[in-house]
């Protein structure tokens, strides 16, 4: 990665990565719930009435604590839930409160809601680590323009399934701008596949998709540096245009 | 034009127009699942975000379009109806009772949202979007039934415009499917543009594979043009059927 873009970019950057970081918190606490809830050797046979009804109030205290997710939740691998392999404890904002998501998960169906192949739930599983997907508009879920974000669930050290937030891409972007406008220059928050997440410039819009990278474009850039190793999303900094 | 005329009320059907077209659409899709009940009448409008009588009104209109049933007694309630093939006549009435100036004033409308979808997803589609893509035009080439068709010619399209990241975007192409995909894949549709169709998504799928935005636009402008044909044909054709009777 091209070299710092001077003390501003550095802090601009690690603020960046704080307010994503700060975002798994509520999501790795949920995990945890979940592997204190669901002993290993229920695993296949995990019901919602003897195991998972119990993260229902810690979800819907997590949402309502976050001024970013639209939604937040369980979602199960195959497997796991007794007779169902796609199973969702999740939660949504509404204008009324929160409700509980209702998606057609039921089994045989060819149009069942197919999230074990979404980037979010099979980027966590395969990494083992906390993934990240979007902006993207959820047509099936949310049916907002969002940024999901996902830690891996264990049961017996097993993987079991994902907690995840869908964060609203307007909310994050309005923080975001607030970290990249006061930059000297052009600021862009990319993610790996080119979608500008956001940017402190009218240069590049939120859900466009640059034509290079920034990691292989170094030449058009002050400075190119990764804000979190689990999103992937980089910052760059350019001249600003005149 | 006169600002008076700009003013004038919304047809009736307006708000009640977009919550069927919506449920029709969640359904087509199977967002909601065949035999899915209903929420209750008060629950559900509230969640929709509309008056109890709009939703009603709504809920009469999927009635009509068979795919709901209303159910009465202790184990009653509204509940979904995805049959694999829907009856044709509430779309062909709906065809009849066009005019070929109001297609194309449709297919107007249909050439500045889903030409522009196509072009902004070839800009900005992600890979997956992309698999998305391509495997709805799969879906049309195997389809054999007039429901599993208008299906996949729906999803086709909404899925280009989710791939535009515009949320307003997706919300215009799911109302314009709704309105024309079922009045498009009716039984007089000739075999030739069954094909014809499935060739037409099959360009513009792959002209977003290849990043080509203008590809796409135009490939999606030839595909509303043609569609506009095919439409009025179908419309003249029922006309003069009813000529002749």
């Amino acid at each position: 990665m091209t070299e710092s873009g001077g003390a501003g970019f550095r802090q601009a950057r690690e603020a960046v990565t704080r307010l994503l970081d700060d975002q798994l918190v509520p999501l790795t606490g949920l995990a945890e719930r979940f592997a204190g809830l669901v002993p290993g050797e229920s695993v296949g046979q995990v019901t919602e009435k003897r195991h998972l009804a119990g993260l229902l109030p810690g979800i819907e205290a997590a949402l309502q604590a976050s001024d970013l997710a639209a939604g937040l939740g369980f979602a199960a691998a195959p497997g796991v839930v007794e007779d169902r392999d796609h199973y969702l404890l999740w939660l949504q904002k509404h204008a009324g409160g929160v409700r509980r998501l209702s998606l057609n998960l039921a089994p045989g169906d060819p149009d069942l809601y197919d999230y074990h192949d979404t980037e979010w739930f099979s980027g966590a599983q395969r990494l083992g680590a906390p993934a990240a997907y979007g902006p993207y508009v959820d047509y099936a879920g949310a049916d907002l323009l969002v940024v999901t974000i996902a830690v891996p669930v264990l049961a017996g050290g097993r993987f079991a399934g994902v907690a995840g937030t869908d964060l609203l891409a307007e909310a994050l972007e309005h923080r975001l701008i607030q970290l990249l406008r006061p930059l000297p220059g052009d600021a862009v928050l990319v993610a790996p596949d080119r979608s500008v997440i956001a940017a402190g410039t009218p240069r590049w819009m939120p859900g466009e998709r640059l034509a290079v990278h920034p990691a292989r474009d170094a030449g058009r850039y002050l400075a190119v540096e990764t804000v979190n190793d689990w999103t992937g999303w980089v910052l760059a900094l350019a001249d600003a245009t005149t | 034009m006169e600002t008076r005329t700009l003013i004038a009320p919304l047809a009736s059907a307006g708000r009640a127009g977009e919550i069927a077209a919506r449920l029709t659409e969640a359904i087509h899709l199977g967002l909601i699942s065949d035999g899915e009940q209903l929420p209750p009448e008060q629950e559900f409008a509230q969640q929709l975000g509309v008056a109890p009588m709009t939703l009603r009104e709504a809920i009469s209109v999927l009635r009509e379009r068979g795919l709901v049933e209303t159910r009465r007694g202790r184990h009653g309630g509204t509940f979904v109806r995805r049959s694999l093939d829907p009856p044709d006549e509430p779309d062909t009435e709906r065809l009849r009772a066009m005019t070929a100036g109001a297609l194309r004033d449709i297919a107007d409308e249909q050439l500045a949202i889903t030409g522009v979808a196509a072009r902004l997803a070839a800009e900005r589609a992600t890979p997956r979007s992309v698999r998305r893509i391509l495997a709805h035009v799969d879906q049309l080439a195997a389809a054999a039934t007039r429901g599993a068709r208008v299906t996949a010619d729906s999803r086709f399209h909404i899925e280009v415009a989710i791939a535009t990241r515009s949320e307003r975007l997706v919300r215009r192409e799911v109302l314009l499917q709704s309105e024309t995909a079922g009045m498009l894949w009716l039984p007089h549709l000739a075999a030739s543009d069954v094909a014809a169709i499935g060739r037409e998504h099959h360009e513009i799928a792959a002209a977003v594979a290849a990043e080509d935005a203008e590809g796409a636009q135009e490939a999606a402008e030839r595909h509303v043009r043609s569609n506009l044909r095919r439409l009025t044909s179908g419309y003249l054709e029922l006309i003069e059927d009813a000529l002749g009777a």
